[in-house]
């Protein structure tokens, strides 16, 4: 890289690292295959047209996460703010203190149950889980992509997980 | 002065405790309480493998999801 940010060439080799989690998260935000493709040409059109200001500071990823994620909620509607459930009752909703709490980690050994576990929750839940645990992207990273601090990550990752596994149970149940 | 963990303390704690994130006082404390109750260590165990299922799947194939963004980003700057 040089003082006059990415070129060309270095900008592609940027698309081949990074094009498939953008893409990841992106459609964790939108729930749909095409519309997540498109953010993320309008976020790579972008970040190309802006590499000039891309000097290193910071991780390229970070930065592709960051404008996907400004490209991906500038195409949808905001969702509703809903009331927050407390965490005791997402435990009880998840399975704990019941007396098959197993059938959430049996459920997700199943590919397409945990697809349809994933699929089943808000799409801010969705990205959470997919930085952290499906891409396994640091704490630290995962803060600066999301623009929150650690604490606040650290609790909506937590009841993310919760959420799916209240998923999951739900289906082994259905 | 007990150091038992009451579960409602534990459940709070449990993403760092599977995550191995918590302070070494805090982890040893829910080891306690996990040695002794059996709802909050078969809620942990599931939990965790759910964490652990997530982490295993695999990222998808992106080859022509590649070549469509590179071609994309050529073609919207000529």
């Amino acid at each position: 890289m040089n003082e006059a940010g990415l070129d060309r060439t270095q900008f592609e080799q940027l698309i081949v690292e990074h094009g498939r989690i953008c893409f990841r998260v992106a459609r964790a935000l939108s729930s749909d295959d095409t519309l997540a493709e498109e953010i993320v040409q309008n976020a790579f059109l972008s970040a190309f047209r802006a590499r000039a200001g891309f000097r290193g500071q910071g991780s390229a990823r970070a930065w592709l996460l960051t404008i996907t994620r400004h490209a991906a909620y500038r195409e949808m509607a905001r969702q509703q703010q809903r009331p927050t459930e407390s965490l005791g009752e997402l435990g009880v909703n998840a399975g704990w203190g019941s007396e098959d709490p197993e059938s959430v980690a049996i459920a997700a050994e199943r590919k397409q149950a945990l697809e349809q576990a994933l699929s089943e929750l808000e799409p801010a839940d969705r990205e959470i889980l997919t930085l952290r645990d499906l891409e396994q992207l640091g704490g630290s990273e995962t803060c600066e992509v999301l623009g929150i601090g650690l604490t606040a990550m650290k609790s909506r990752l937590h009841r993310a997980r919760l959420r799916l596994a209240v998923q999951l149970r739900k289906g082994a149940s259905a | 002065m007990s150091d038992t963990m009451p579960c409602g303390d534990v459940l709070e704690v449990l993403s760092d405790y599977v995550d191995g994130t918590l302070d070494p006082g805090t982890r040893a404390r829910v080891d306690v309480h996990l040695k002794s109750c059996s709802h909050c260590q078969r809620f942990g165990a599931s939990f965790g493998g759910m964490i652990q299922a997530l982490r295993a799947t695999p990222p998808g194939e992106s080859d022509a999801l590649i070549r469509r963004l590179k071609q994309y980003v050529a073609d919207a700057d000529r």
